[in-house]
């Protein structure tokens, strides 16, 4: 009878550390997420009514969610998996954020792998119409400069993200660099040194980065210019930061800008190895629309 | 014998006649010197000190209404015509054989030759040509353009200077109008290209190391006679590294002059009608404290040619530049109708 009870105890043990190994498992598995690697989302916000940085009249963008909107649906119709597609007040701040502030980026953007936000913003963060912060620390803004970021893309699913907001990207004080999770995973940030406009003809930059990248056949860096450079005004300055490595030769050295969408020409590189024996940069590059 | 008259001439009319000499001979002078200057501020100064009030639905971040801003003028305002034609655009499909053609002709493209037509227009077709190493796009409407070499990122980037890439472009532009001029590519209509612009154009960085720059662009207008096509009727050439040239982007096109249009848009009128655009100063947040606007021109509002546009029609491009709330200038560019028709803005 002890035997009976000891062994199903021993059973019962076995089951539990079983089950929550598979539990830690999947959480591990899900850190890295390549199972379906053409999972997308998009965020776009024309109304910031109830963000006191803009008050009325200047609550409104005109043509944002429209840009956003373009990047989703092309994606979509070029056979990427549809994850989340937040307008306005659907759209939020700790769908950016990490954990530790309080955020859901592990559910919502990086648990996607091309990621698109349009609407307002700054050097340091990207602005939303509602206060979802987590923390309470930067409320309406999905916030980053060093040591202080609210965000930490890449250690999920997160490949590229393109912030389409106002000097998303200039070119100092780099502050998006705690963006990228150590050790890095994320591939590169497109946005803009200067710019974008907010125009009829500049809402078409979302969608026709994809046109580029998928029909065009370019790389993620040249359908991102090309699209910034096509409908821009010329005297803005689209930008991106991606990830370069060199690894010992005769490896070639591998700049992340050149990789292309899943099932275009080459493809995507596998993700940045861990550090040790490779030297891993981010490059940035800024071009006159 | 004296003469009575003149003798009987109060001495005082004598002094009155002397001072009405001093006076005309003054005022003469002060009439000259007046003229003299209001020429002189006529043609320098004088649209310098004008200033509009534009009406900024939005003047950014931390304001709280509709506001007037001082637009200071630093340039002439052109001298417009009263009527105008609008383009017509004239498309044409271009057969494989002919881009091919075209492609080994005009850019001297060698080797085995493909023609593709991608779908990265959702209003027209492209014709893409590549041999490998070299790619040359056709629009429908007879924008081209064409990238001969590729340059990998880096720092090991030896550009000219940018006279030195004048020249290039200069040298390339002259060889491709003429091999142009004998194909179908060159538009069938009145042309001309004038220099516009040298300077860098792409900067490579490994942060927190500054920026340096890795590209030339020497840009060009395209005039239809004597009138510009504006916002992206762009004819460039990019030069990388060592003088090789990374692109030669050529988007000008087949138009016919259509149905004269009133211009009933003055560029006054468009100066205060600027605010009206969508946030002309883009998605920047900042407080706009003013403006000043160094170029107005009247120009064929041109859109990019995989809008699929079938008409160009006039417009003001103006030119300015916004000074902040924190001191922080940009240059910005807006386009406003200068007819009743509106354009795709």
């Amino acid at each position: 009878m002890l035997n009976l009870e000891n062994c199903l105890l021993c059973l019962a043990l076995v089951a539990s550390i079983g089950v929550f190994q598979s539990g830690l498992t999947s959480v591990y598995a899900a850190g890295n997420d390549d199972s379906n690697a053409k999972e997308i989302g998009a965020w776009g916000i024309d109304n910031y009514s109830d963000n006191p940085s803009y008050p009325p009249p200047n609550s409104y963008l005109r043509y944002a969610t429209e840009e956003a909107q373009g990047f989703y649906d092309r994606m979509v119709e070029k056979g990427f998996t549809p994850r989340f597609g937040y307008y306005n007040y659907s759209a939020w701040e700790s769908d950016f954020e990490k954990q530790s502030v309080g955020g859901n980026d592990y559910i919502y953007a990086d648990s996607c792998d091309f990621v698109y936000f349009a609407g307002h913003g700054w050097t340091d963060h990207f602005a939303f119409g509602g206060n979802h912060d987590g923390d309470g620390a930067y409320p309406f803004k999905a916030y980053s400069t060093f040591g202080s970021a609210e965000v930490d893309w890449g250690d999920q699913d997160m490949e590229w993200i393109f912030i389409s907001a106002s000097h998303s990207l200039e070119e100092f004080p780099y502050e998006w660099d705690p963006a990228f999770h150590s050790p890095i995973t994320l591939h590169g940030i497109g946005g803009f040194h200067t710019g974008p406009g907010d125009t009829w003809e500049s809402s078409h930059t979302g969608s026709y980065f994809v046109l580029f990248a998928t029909e065009g056949g370019e790389s993620i860096y040249s359908a991102w210019r090309d699209a910034t450079i096509e409908w821009q005004e010329s005297g803005y300055c689209g930008a991106m930061y991606s990830v370069y490595v060199i690894y010992p030769p005769p490896q070639p050295t591998v700049h992340y800008r050149n990789e292309h969408l899943l099932g275009i020409a080459e493809g995507m590189y596998p993700d940045p190895p861990p550090p040790g024996g490779v030297s891993i940069y981010k490059e940035y590059t800024k071009w006159q629309c | 014998m004296e003469c009575p008259s003149t003798k009987n001439i109060p001495n005082g009319n004598v002094e009155v006649v002397k001072i009405n000499r001093i006076s005309k001979i003054a005022l003469s002078f002060l009439l000259i010197t007046t003229a003299v200057g209001s020429l002189y501020f006529g043609f320098t100064q004088f649209w310098r000190q004008r200033a509009f009030k534009i009406l900024l639905p939005s003047l950014g971040r931390g304001t709280t209404g509709n506001g007037y801003v001082t637009a200071t003028l630093n340039c002439s305002l052109p001298e417009i015509p009263d009527k105008l034609p609008f383009l017509r655009v004239v498309r044409q499909d271009y057969a494989d054989a002919k881009a091919k053609s075209m492609a080994a002709d005009v850019f001297e493209m060698t080797g085995e030759l493909h023609v593709t037509r991608p779908a990265i227009s959702l209003n027209g077709t492209v014709v893409r040509v590549v041999n490998g190493t070299q790619t040359l796009e056709i629009y429908e409407d007879g924008a081209l353009r064409f990238m001969p070499n590729f340059q990998e990122a880096g720092y090991n980037i030896t550009l000219p200077e940018l006279s030195q890439a004048r020249g290039i472009a200069g040298q390339f532009i002259d060889r491709f109008l003429k091999k142009a001029e004998s194909s179908y590519l060159k538009p069938n209509c009145s042309l001309q290209i004038v220099l516009s612009e040298v300077d860098y154009a792409c900067w490579y960085a490994i942060p927190p190391s500054p920026t340096v720059p890795v590209e030339i662009r020497v840009s060009y207008r395209v005039l239809y006679n004597a009138i510009p096509l504006i916002f992206k009727g762009s004819f460039y050439v990019t030069i990388g590294d060592s003088g090789k040239i990374l692109e030669f982007r050529c988007y000008w096109r087949n138009v016919e002059p259509a149905d004269p249009l009133s211009i009933t848009i003055t560029p006054e009128q468009a100066i205060e009608n600027m605010g009206n655009n969508s946030d002309i100063v883009g998605r920047n947040p900042l407080q706009v404290r003013e403006i000043t606007i160094n170029s107005v021109q009247l120009g064929y509002f041109t859109p990019s040619p995989l809008l699929g546009t079938d008409k160009f029609l006039p417009a003001y491009e103006i030119m300015f530049v916004a000074t902040f709330e924190d001191g922080s200038q940009s240059t910005y560019e807006t386009y406003v109708s200068s007819t009743t028709a509106s354009i795709p803005y």
